[in-house]
């Protein structure tokens, strides 16, 4: 009843305003909280997995480090241990990454689900991920020409299989490293990155202590270590990785996020100042009638509170199935893999949230003139 | 003189007018400077070998936050009709005036254009302006951060067109509904 007091037909304009602001800052969460989670899983480092990385290389997919395999497949407790070429290279004018492994080995990690045709035995044979096989309509048996972009080389090469990960990695090529070092241009005892899966014996945080030079027994040089990092499983890996231990996703959520709002700030403000001036005549008879200040500031800043709630679980759902939708027909992409879009409980609160505090506040400061 | 006095009406409105569009058109651009940095890498030399990977992940870039920035367009639109609101409370009066002096319809649609052009300009400057130097300052920031090299986030030609072509078009169509009042007043009761 106390409600009915302000029609909620008077607050159309507020609505829309709203409505949009919510829609414009969940569009942009769901945009960073799905790059982040796509960056994050391009990686696919399972929780008992630890990657070895150059420690001056900004990317797991750009820098080399010598290959430590042997190494790592003499300590007790490590049950296998991946040594990886990545190299960026073109089909049909499309960039996307050829991964160098050793196949068989590469299969026993698990991260091989399910294989269509055979594993690669020469050189000139490559299994390709299930996306990328939709995306370029490639199947097995088929003959791709692929340019190694560091090198510019070109080679023909056989589809031996098709593979489904159900990671980024179906939007990869795997084949023997032989073939991702000569199209990378790596010569010698080098790889991209190493990983190793831990078995129950040794715990994934004493892989750095193995890599340290004051390891007693430690048989690999110096200068060698200095040029290694540990990434270990279960760690944000974006964050890890890129932001060498700064929470760059969580930061860059938040800071898009208010960046949309205080972008939007002044909207807010006239826009409720626009309803309090439309409802001027309201008031007054309100206040002529006996109703305080205070109770018309409540009935106003809860009439727009449910307004302002409601907007944001609506704005994040609209949003949501816009980017869905989107999505689906666009199959954008950022670092060569598909983004896969991700609900977020942050990025509703958030986008619920802040309009809300933004429009009570713009009441509390028109509420001086009721 | 007297004309631009006319059709902009009260300065602290016009500021406010322009300032609460431009700062979603300073999102919008600064985006756009910070995608651009992107290909900007392909100018330091220790990267120079990935160019091709480098424009490919620009282009992908590119589309995503072209796709972000629709629903932000949508937001110039609605602030734009919100000031716009505003503006022809503040106008309104002088707009009957001249028309009970005797100006046409013609007239009346002239000054609003003129208005249309002036604020939109002014907030593509600003906007503009605002974004990419809030860009430069976040990115500063950002690679000091992550320690690593980087090309300052700048607007390319074609960006700057894009946002201006579309700024004016958004602002236009949230000014249409409220100057379109603007220029009927005096004719409907």
């Amino acid at each position: 009843m106390f409600l009915k007091l302000i029609p909620w037909g008077s607050l159309k304009l507020i609505t829309i305003i709203l409505l949009t602001i919510s829609t414009a800052t969940s569009i942009t969460g769901l945009y960073v909280v799905s790059i982040s989670k796509t960056l994050t899983n391009s990686l696919t480092l399972g929780s008992d997995d630890v990657l070895i990385l150059s420690s001056t290389s900004k990317t797991p997919y750009t820098g080399v480090v010598t290959d430590l395999s042997n190494y790592f497949r003499g300590i007790e407790g490590i049950e296998l241990v991946s040594p990886e070429v990545l190299t960026p290279v073109v089909i049909s004018d499309k960039v996307v990454f050829l991964r160098g492994i050793n196949v068989t080995l590469f299969k026993d990690l698990g991260i091989i689900k399910y294989l269509s045709g055979l594993l690669p035995e020469t050189r000139y044979e490559v299994l390709v991920g299930s996306r990328l096989s939709n995306y370029l309509g490639i199947n097995v048996g088929d003959s791709i020409v692929i340019t190694g972009i560091p090198t510019g080389k070109e080679v023909r090469v056989f589809v031996k299989g098709i593979y489904i990960s159900g990671t980024p990695l179906d939007d990869e090529l795997l084949s023997t490293s032989s073939l991702a070092k000569e199209l990378r241009g790596i010569q010698g005892n080098y790889v991209t990155l190493i990983r190793v899966r831990l078995g129950g014996y040794v715990n994934e945080s004493l892989i750095p202590k193995y890599l340290s030079p004051s390891t007693k027994g430690s048989s690999i040089p110096t200068t060698i270590l200095k040029d290694l990092r540990v990434v270990e499983g279960g760690s944000e890996l974006l964050d890890e990785v890129l932001g060498r231990g700064v929470k760059i996703s969580s930061n860059f959520l938040w800071s898009s996020t208010l960046l949309v709002i205080t972008s939007s700030i002044l909207t807010i403000y006239y826009g409720t100042s626009w309803v309090l001036n439309n409802l001027n005549d309201v008031l007054t008879t309100l206040r002529f009638v006996g109703l305080s200040r205070y109770r018309l500031a409540l009935l106003i800043i809860t009439k727009l509170l449910i307004l302002s709630l409601t907007s944001g679980i609506v704005g994040y759902l609209i949003s949501y199935l816009i980017l869905k939708l989107v999505f689906n027909l666009l199959k954008p992409q950022i670092l060569l893999h598909t983004i896969e879009l991700v609900s977020d409980f942050n990025v509703l609160t958030l986008s619920t949230l802040i309009p809300s505090i933004m429009t009570i506040s713009s009441v509390l400061i028109k509420v001086r003139d009721l | 003189m007297l004309l631009l006095k006319l059709v902009l009406g009260n300065t602290k409105l016009l500021v406010n007018e322009v300032f609460t569009t431009s700062l979603v058109v300073a999102l919008i651009s600064g985006a756009k400077a910070l995608t651009n940095v992107v290909l900007g890498a392909t100018n330091i030399e220790l990267v120079r070998p990935w160019t091709y990977l480098i424009t490919t992940v620009y282009s992908e870039l590119k589309l995503v936050t072209s796709l972000w920035s629709i629903p932000m367009w949508l937001l110039v639109i609605i602030s734009t009709y919100l000031m716009s609101n505003y503006v022809i409370q503040d106008l309104r009066t002088t707009f009957s005036t001249l028309k009970y002096l005797g100006s046409s319809v013609n007239y009346l649609i002239k000054l609003i254009i003129t208005r249309y052009l002036i604020t939109s300009s002014l907030i593509c400057i600003t906007g503009v302006s605002v974004g990419v130097v809030v860009a430069q300052v976040v990115f500063r920031v950002i690679a000091y951060i992550i320690k690593t090299p980087y090309e300052v986030p700048n607007l390319y030609l074609s960006d700057l067109i894009e946002v201006v072509v579309i700024t004016y078009i958004t602002i236009f169509l949230g000014m249409l509904k409220p100057l379109v009042k603007l220029v009927r007043c005096g004719y409907v009761p």
